[in-house]
């Protein structure tokens, strides 16, 4: 009894409303409902898939999630190999978990106050004489690189991974694996490419897409940091239902759904896994 | 799941309220809309985004509408596309009771209001205050080239206005070739917002396109934006490389860009509020050298509008505070340069004498341009399809290429 009034709690939380935005976009899109639409019509899908500024929208969004990723788990590996087998130190564990406490908002506000041309970099760079105008300081924010976005990012799941990469070793033995296989003959390198990496990613790979899907859908970051074309998903969706367009709405919802369906479709396939293995420490 | 599914029904159906909608009693006596009100509340719904507007109104009108009429103003931020989006969705859910009572608008809101028939009206001729109003000023009586109709009830009137640093600046461009030619001997100093107020600034450059002052007047016309556009996004497209980033991005909002002036990243900013140099000077924000003019072409100059949601409960109260908003009184402290240097939508020659010499008496402005002087190089705003247009064209044309 007790667990079906947990389910059902569960439903109506989380799963009622994300069904029923879901159907909400659904029907908006195909003009069903909103007060701008005049009943059926696929004119706003064939609209969105012709149109370069969605499409970009998508790919870009993509882009920065798997940089965003690749950027954070390389030194994240990195750093949780030296963790693992270098000297013990507790308190610089505890710090790595501070950065989760900022949200993102401030980091997208910090990461522009550091990296812009009037930043605290640049003005460092200027005193020192090492540029002769803060102008000089290269673009780093709302750049074509989207340098800022993945600098924030950075700095807010390098710590996580870390932290997590960290638990995963604790828990594989890692250290007792290397003993044995050194003890075999097995090298460094080998042990960091053919043993540590791969144990650690696959561990970690559910919460890792998970992050992924996080990041693809990201939006404070990107608004401060990133440039205005091409642009997040999210922010493409906040645009049509918000700017000055009222047409525009549905156009907006029916990105909104295509976002739910890949969201919908990655969470599918990395679910086939067990789901046990959401939490691998 | 069938209770699961019977749960939800009964959620959806306690949660949907079921008042009716206000009925106005059209002979009611504006004495008598006072007595009814006394004791309502309304949820005015206005930007609050400027230091000196929030101070007025929440120091100055809520307080006095409390005294005068115990009515309870609660004000709340919000504007445009948020706004229009949180009374969509009350209308498509079919609520007969709005969250909001009165809105602050611009032209853009009240096209994007007429097409969801979100105001109530005409409900200007009501006000005892209205006599008192602008009517014959082409500013005032039209908005985005929509007659007013009644259906909302001007506040304000504001001209846009560039914003430099005459110590940085002692010559400013005031035309448009010459506004070329500095941006190139300056590189990344000069951008503009990719907002309302930026967007604003596109239109006055466009009618200057077109051909100047009434170019765009009436309906939109697609060969007419065609023609003026492409000059638009050529200009525009000259400008690009060297503009702030390099023209790749744009701040996204005027508060941004006017960080960006503040701390001398970049060396104009611009405001709907033609005023706005003198207040943010006041507030701290802009260096005291700081200057503002209107381009020898020509700057939009707008009025901005209150009206009433279409499913308010508090029409009458709402129509209590509209007209204490725009009474002698509150416009001659909201027209103070120490206050909003808001202009009036007062016909100040229809005032008693007292208030003439009152309104007389305002100290004039320190750096902001001269009103009369720029009330020449006033341009009407073209109707909102040149805004959607340009706002959309301005993604594809510049930052998309």
């Amino acid at each position: 009894m007790r667990a079906k009034l947990a389910i059902t709690a569960y439903i109506l939380i989380t799963t009622t409303p994300l069904l029923l935005g879901f159907g909400y976009s659904l029907l908006y899109s195909f003009g069903y409902i909103g007060l701008m639409n005049k009943g059926f019509t696929t004119e706003h899908w064939l609209k969105l898939f012709e149109s370069k500024d969605a499409i970009m929208s998508l790919f870009y969004s993509i882009l920065v999630a798997l940089g965003s990723l690749i950027t954070s788990l390389v030194p994240a590996l990195i750093m949780a190999y030296f963790l693992t087998f270098g000297k013990q130190n507790t308190v610089f564990k505890k710090i790595l978990l501070l950065p989760l406490f900022v949200a993102p908002i401030i980091v997208g506000f910090l990461v522009y106050y550091m990296l812009s041309p009037t930043g605290i970099l640049a003005r460092i760079a200027f005193a020192l004489h090492l540029i002769s105008s803060p102008n000089n300081f290269p673009t780093l924010v709302n750049d074509s690189f989207a340098f800022g976005i993945l600098a924030a990012h950075l700095f807010l799941l390098f710590p996580l991974f870390t932290f997590i990469f960290l638990s995963i070793a604790k828990k594989e033995r890692i250290i007792e694996l290397k003993q044995i296989a050194t003890t075999l003959g097995t090298s460094k390198k080998d042990f960091i490419t053919k043993i540590f990496i791969p144990l650690i990613l696959k561990k970690a790979d559910i919460l890792i897409a998970l992050y992924g899907l996080f990041l693809f859908g990201a939006y404070e970051i990107p608004l401060i940091l990133g440039k205005q074309s091409p642009r997040m998903v999210s922010i493409f969706i906040t645009e049509k239902l918000t700017k000055f367009n009222l047409n525009d709405i549905a156009l907006g919802h029916a990105m909104a759904v295509v976002y739910t369906l890949l969201v919908f479709l990655t969470i599918t396939i990395i679910l086939r896994k067990k789901t046990t293995k959401l939490i691998p420490f | 799941m069938k209770n699961l599914l019977l749960l939800i029904v009964l959620t959806l159906l306690f949660s949907c309220k079921t008042e009716k909608k206000e009925q106005l009693n059209e002979h009611k006596s504006w004495e008598e809309i006072e007595i009814a009100t006394n004791g309502k509340t309304v949820t005015w719904v206005m930007w609050q985004g400027d230091l000196l507007i929030n101070k007025y109104v929440n120091e100055y009108v809520v307080p006095s509408i409390k005294q005068k009429f115990n009515i309870n103003l609660k004000v709340i931020n919000g504007q445009g596309n948020e706004l229009i989006s949180a009374l969509m969705t009350e209308m498509e859910a079919k609520k007969t009771e709005s969250a909001f009572d009165m809105l602050w608008i611009n032209g853009e809101t009240f096209f994007q209001l007429r097409q969801i028939n979100g105001l109530f009206g005409p409900f200007t001729e009501k006000l005892p205050n209205n006599q008192y109003i602008n009517w014959e000023n082409p500013f005032i009586n039209t908005d985005f080239q929509q007659p007013v109709d009644g259906m909302e009830c001007p506040w304000g009137n504001v001209q846009l206005a560039i914003i430099y640093n005459a110590e940085k600046i002692p010559t400013p461009p005031t035309n448009l070739e010459n506004l070329a030619a500095w941006v190139k001997e300056n590189p990344s100093k000069f951008t503009f917002p990719n907002d309302f107020t930026g967007m604003t600034l596109l239109k006055s450059w466009l009618i200057h396109f077109a051909g100047g002052k009434d170019a765009l007047a009436g309906k939109f016309e697609e060969e007419k934006y065609q023609k003026a556009s492409k000059k638009l996004w050529d200009y525009i497209k000259i400008l690009q490389p060297y503009l702030w980033k390099n023209g790749k991005t744009f701040p996204n909002s005027t508060p941004q860009q006017h960080q960006l002036f503040a701390n001398g990243e970049i060396w104009f900013t611009m405001s709907n509020n033609d005023s706005e140099v003198d207040n943010k000077i006041a507030e701290g924000l802009f260096p005291p050298t700081s200057k503002a003019f209107v381009f020898e072409s020509g700057t939009i100059q707008n009025s901005h509008y209150l009206g009433i949601v279409n499913h308010s409960n508090n029409k009458e109260a709402a129509m209590v505070v509209i007209n204490f908003l725009a009474s002698p009184e509150a416009q001659y402290e909201k027209m103070k340069p120490s206050v909003w240097g808001d202009a009036t939508i007062l016909d100040v020659k229809k005032l008693t004498a007292a208030w003439q010499e009152k309104f007389a008496a305002i100290p004039g402005r320190k750096n902001a341009p001269n009103r009369t002087e720029i009330q020449e190089k006033a341009l009407q705003e073209p109707a909102p399809e040149y805004m959607i247009r340009l706002f959309e064209d301005f993604r594809k044309e510049i930052l998309e290429k």
